[in-house]
């Protein structure tokens, strides 16, 4: 099996990593947020992973409770939990990413209680007042995880997680930067594939599989057939057959920006500082994504040197249905596309893959445009 | 030195055309209604388009595929977006056009093309009925015409009806409670065609409006829909001098025969 | 009490008169719509005559040099008026014109500009930024908002601010209780609050060039707090059967604490309010006659109905739908001797404000507020009027009407429509679904 092929084995929801860790007689967390430090968890030897709702088909229980015009992400994971397909997890820890998410969990936790949870009330902008309680919400979260579980979740644990955390980070980083060339390694499906163990598995065994692939990858040949390199950003993504529906089309996926992507692991956490300290700055100060108040520009600004550096055609900018935070940040991301004569696409997606030939005609005619430039 | 005979295909929601061109001319060309599987529909396009032009399918020397959600058209040569397609096809008729819009039976679409025809820029919508050919059916349904009848009745209307539901099915309800109210037929229609106008409106200001602007696809041939938006947008529609519904197609045989050249 | 002369309506008509800039073309068409809906009025002359002052000094702002700041319906303009700014509440973009169907263009160019598509943003929001796109709304000088109860109002505000380049403050409102005997309770809360309303008054003085008055900031909250001790007596009498005034009287009590909180003006208005309700009380007269069902409306307006939802509902049923969202909201006694008090109350204000209270954290503190308002007012039902684009309230609505069943045995009804867009869902249409509800259900 090639590495690219063990990285696939991530992708259901409970893959064998996890299988394994709970084997062990250890614990598994499930959150909804990228803003929640996962190294807290980790620290005290529960394995986070981020909850998705992978093989869900329809929600009438999500329809119900959550309405038909609540994103569907939120509606698949309310009909997941409601039918037990989340008892493999010992908790779940959410915060208030967005409407949808809290209700989310309002709604779970009456209908589909997990044995665990807690909120984490992250602040809805950043300065050093606002930092300051993350830290005060952090150091909360720590002494529920170590009263519930048992755990002693010392300084130097949460020191040592953070350096595995940040090794992750960098070896991401030297992966995702390859993709600069005129003939990236990877591909963009692939690239996802990646991501998506990143947060579903143990962080040394990624560690492990992403070192080798590193090695492997010297030694592969580019890819040099596609017709334009694509940016993707948008909503929350995390199904490699949306991105493999653009690739199969001609268009190589050389960079993106959305809740998985290079915004975990541009920056790391300073290890020279206080951990609780380091880890509030960190998830607190690095690439905002759009639920943050004072950052959009910083956003766009971010997207637009991702398009120079990796030497992009077209931006591909997918919104989920009903998301009210990337419908105006996708206005404004346009606005400044246009003004620079970038061209992008704008689509409108749900969580699961749907309308697979209304997307081929768009992103097809899209392809076309950018080769007639 | 072969007469390049090249053929377009597009197979739609509602009908799948053919168009087969000799030396850049249209030869023949086919409209058939479209059949559950897509392979068929192109088939009998073709075989139409075929017959009237007294030709066999090894004759042509290339084919372009085009229609909705990338059927797979088995014969052809090459598939091109129906955008790529409608915007060729349009542009061959008129040169001088740079916005086109295209409303067929279940979707609407609005492509800016540049002076040589290469599109720049689009607008779809197939998620909602209310700006297509499906809302024009429904209405004629529910008040009892015929829908090719529809456009000349809408420009006899003096006294507007507003329809003001956003949605089709909405709308439908409203039209039948205006029936009720006792509001002239006539003045219904006219309403149920200032709504679709609008929402077509709405995809034409996504890419901008540019002249000279064509319309195509099964709802051009709807003189009432053509008038209103050509009042929204204040300026005369250049008219395309074939069927409009063949457009695509037509832009798929030029691109087909595009391909003849370069090689 | 007040009744509209001809002196009086001659008198605002010509305070209306003339320019008030392209950018103030909205707020004119309020203020002439209201004086308007005057001339039909018999009573509540005096709380109307406020609103049309409202207009005007939004209309005056720049000629008379007072800088103006634009914030959202859910945050009182007490450190607007201590520091003599105009405050320019957001929603009047959308509240004050949906009435009378003026927002609906805007909506239709904000679509047709590919910004938000019902469902997805809410028309609270949206209206501002189509009449801003075509130079109908002002430009303020700053820019204000809170981290809650939303996403469409948090973004809205991102994306006027990258439009505009307005220096923008955001406080963050977080999700914890500052009562000792919430489950939710956090000790830090409202030192949290007291810290960056602090901080947002030290960026104010900058943007401003100006110093706060600390002597000007304690007799505005002792006026804020006289007020809303008129609105918790309203409050309480409201509790009588039969409800003393009519249908969502207690709206104009959050309107009038949104838009003037702190002033004399406040006060005087609410204090008509309660001697309003206080003399029906006396007279044992009610403000529906021959109430036959309480409604509870644990949500906003369905705006573009104006009042006349309220009226059929009176007319037809005698229900009496006592009170909306907004105006029904956690008041309680504030002290405001020391300083301390001032900043303190400040703050708990923040956090008991319309919606604010009742929406910002978990679903907990919604069922909590509905299931008091049942209980206090005695309701016979509660309808929840959701607007499908308002994720974090549709989402609870179902939870919330299944709980409140359990333990008060109160009937629901749930519907969806879009209360500033009158084609969304129709008028007929939302009758039609109340009026099966109460004939089937409820009576």
């Amino acid at each position: 099996m090639t590495v690219l092929e063990k990285f696939a084995e991530a992708l259901p929801l409970q893959n064998p990593w996890i299988e394994s860790w709970k084997k062990d007689g250890k614990k598994v967390l499930g959150t909804f947020c990228s803003y929640i430090p996962d190294e807290i968890i980790y620290a005290a030897d529960i394995l986070p992973i981020r909850i998705r709702a992978t093989g869900c088909t329809d929600t009438p229980m999500g329809d119900a409770y959550l309405t038909d015009t609540a994103c569907s992400f939120t509606r698949c994971c309310l009909e997941m939990a409601n039918r037990k397909q989340y008892n493999f997890l010992d908790g779940m820890i959410s915060c208030n990413s967005c409407d949808q998410i809290r209700r989310l969990f309002d709604n779970i936790r009456f209908k589909a209680p997990p044995p665990f949870h807690h909120f984490l009330s992250v602040p809805g902008n950043v300065n050093q007042t606002t930092i300051d309680w993350f830290i005060h919400e952090l150091n909360k979260f720590k002494e529920t995880l170590e009263e519930n579980f048992n755990v002693d979740i010392s300084d130097n644990k949460l020191r040592d997680t953070i350096k595995l955390y940040n090794q992750s980070r960098t070896l991401l980083k030297e992966l995702y930067l390859l993709r600069k060339n005129k003939a990236p390694p990877i591909t963009g499906t692939e690239m996802m594939n990646i991501l998506l163990t990143n947060i579903s598995i143990p962080k040394e065994q990624f560690n492990e599989l992403l070192s080798q692939q590193l090695q492997e990858i010297n030694r592969k040949e580019g890819i040099s057939d596609y017709k334009a390199r694509i940016m993707l950003a948008g909503s929350m993504l995390d199904d490699p057959e949306y991105v493999k529906i653009i690739e199969d089309l001609g268009g190589l996926v050389v960079t993106d920006s959305y809740c998985l992507g290079p915004r975990l692991f541009w920056e790391n956490v300073d290890e020279t500082k206080n951990p609780m300290d380091a880890l509030a700055n960190y998830y607190m100060s690095r690439v905002s994504c759009p639920r943050m108040a004072g950052g959009q520009s910083n956003r766009v600004e971010y997207i637009l040197d991702l398009i120079k550096e990796f030497n992009v055609d077209g931006v591909i900018l997918q919104r989920m249905k009903f998301c009210a935070l990337w419908w105006g940040e996708i206005f404004i991301i346009r606005k400044k596309l246009k003004e620079l004569n970038i061209p992008f696409l704008d689509l409108e997606r749900e969580y699961m893959v749907s309308g697979v030939g209304a997307m081929k005609t768009r992103v097809q005619g899209f392809l076309e445009v950018l080769e007639s430039r | 030195m072969s007469e390049k005979i090249s053929m377009g295909v597009d197979v739609g929601s509602l009908t799948g055309k053919a168009v087969i061109l000799k030396n850049g001319s249209i030869l023949s060309y086919g409209i058939v209604p479209t059949t559950p599987k897509p392979e068929r529909t192109a088939r009998n396009a073709v075989d139409e388009a075929l017959k009237s032009g007294n030709l066999t399918l090894e004759d042509i020397e290339f084919i372009v595929g085009t229609g909705y959600g990338r059927v797979k058209i088995p014969f052809a040569n090459k598939e091109i977006s129906e955008l790529t397609c409608h915007g060729k096809g349009a542009h061959s008729f008129v040169p001088t056009v740079r916005t086109i819009i295209d409303v067929g039976g279940q979707d609407c679409k609005v492509i800016k093309v540049n002076k040589d025809g290469k599109i720049l820029d689009f607008a779809m919508n197939d998620k909602c009925a209310a700006g297509t050919g499906r809302f024009l059916e429904v209405m004629a349904k529910t008040l009892e015409l015929k829908l090719e009848d529809l456009g000349p009745i809408s420009l006899e209307a003096k006294n507007q009806a507003k329809i003001t539901a956003q949605c089709s099915v909405f709308a439908e309800t409203e039209v039948v409670s205006l029936m009720a109210d006792g509001t002239e037929v006539k003045d219904i229609v006219a309403g149920i065609h200032d709504t679709i106008a609008s929402r077509i409106m709405t995809l034409v200001y996504r890419v901008g409006l540019e002249e000279d602007v064509t319309i195509s696809g099964g709802v051009a041939k709807n003189i009432g829909v053509v008038a209103f938006l050509e009042n929204k947008m204040s300026l005369k529609t250049k008219k395309l001098p074939v069927d409009p519904q063949i457009i695509g197609a037509v832009g798929a045989a030029l691109l087909a025969q595009e391909e003849l050249e370069s090689k | 009490m007040k009744k509209l002369d001809e002196e009086f309506y001659q008198k605002y008509k010509k305070l209306g008169r003339g320019s008030w800039g392209k950018e103030f073309l909205l707020i004119k068409g309020m203020y002439n719509g209201m004086l308007n809906l005057m001339k039909t009025q018999e009573e509540f002359i005096e709380p109307m005559e406020t609103i049309l002052k409202i207009f005007l000094s939004i209309g005056k702002a720049r000629k008379e040099g007072r800088s103006i700041i634009m914030y959202p319906f859910n945050y009182g303009p007490e450190l607007f008026h201590t520091m003599n700014l105009q405050p320019l509440m957001q929603e009047l973009f959308s509240v004050g014109l949906a009435p009378f169907h003026m927002n609906e263009p805007y909506l239709d160019f904000s679509n047709n500009v590919g910004y938000g598509d019902n469902p997805t943003l809410c028309n609270a929001s949206r209206p501002l930024i189509g009449a801003y796109l075509q130079g109908a709304a002002p430009v303020p000088d700053l820019l204000f908002f809170l981290s809650t109860p939303c996403n469409s109002l948090s973004i809205n505000y991102q994306v006027f601010e990258s439009l505009t380049g307005v220096p923008t403050y955001n406080m963050d409102i977080p999700y914890w209780a500052c009562e000792q005997d919430s489950e939710f309770y956090d000790p830090t809360i409202l030192e949290y609050i007291i810290t960056q309303s602090k901080e947002f008054i030290g960026w104010l003085e900058k943007q401003t060039n100006q110093k706060f008055n600390i002597e000007n900031f304690q007799q505005t909250m002792a006026r804020l707090n006289e007020a809303r001790g008129y609105i918790m007596e309203f409050n309480e009498l409201l509790k009588t059967v039969p409800c003393p005034v009519p249908s969502m009287t207690g709206f104009w009590n959050w309107f009038f604490m949104t838009t003037i909180g702190g002033t004399a003006d406040a006060v005087d208005v609410t204090k008509y309010t309660r001697d309003r309700a206080a003399e029906s009380v006396k007279e044992g007269i009610g403000g529906v006659e021959d109430e036959k069902i309480r409604i509870g409306w644990p949500y906003t307006h369905v705006f573009f109905e104006g009042p006349e939802l309220f009226n059929w509902l009176e007319e037809t049923y005698g229900a009496v739908t006592i009170m909306d969202i907004l105006g029904y909201y956690k008041v309680r006694p504030q002290k405001t001797e020391t300083l301390e008090e001032c900043y303190e109350s400040l703050a708990t204000g923040t956090l008991d404000y319309s919606m604010i209270g009742s929406c910002r954290g978990p679903v907990e503190y919604y069922i909590d507020y509905v299931i008091d308002y049942v209980k206090d007012y005695k309701l016979d039902c509660v309808i929840y009027p959701m607007q499908y684009a308002c994720k974090h309230a549709f989402a609870m609505a179902r939870i919330t009407s299944e709980v409140v069943k359990e333990e008060t045995g109160i009937p629901s009804l749930i519907f969806g429509c879009d209360p500033y867009d009158s084609r969304e869902v129709p008028s007929e249409a939302i009758r039609g679904k109340i009026s099966d509800f109460l004939t089937q259900i409820v009576m």
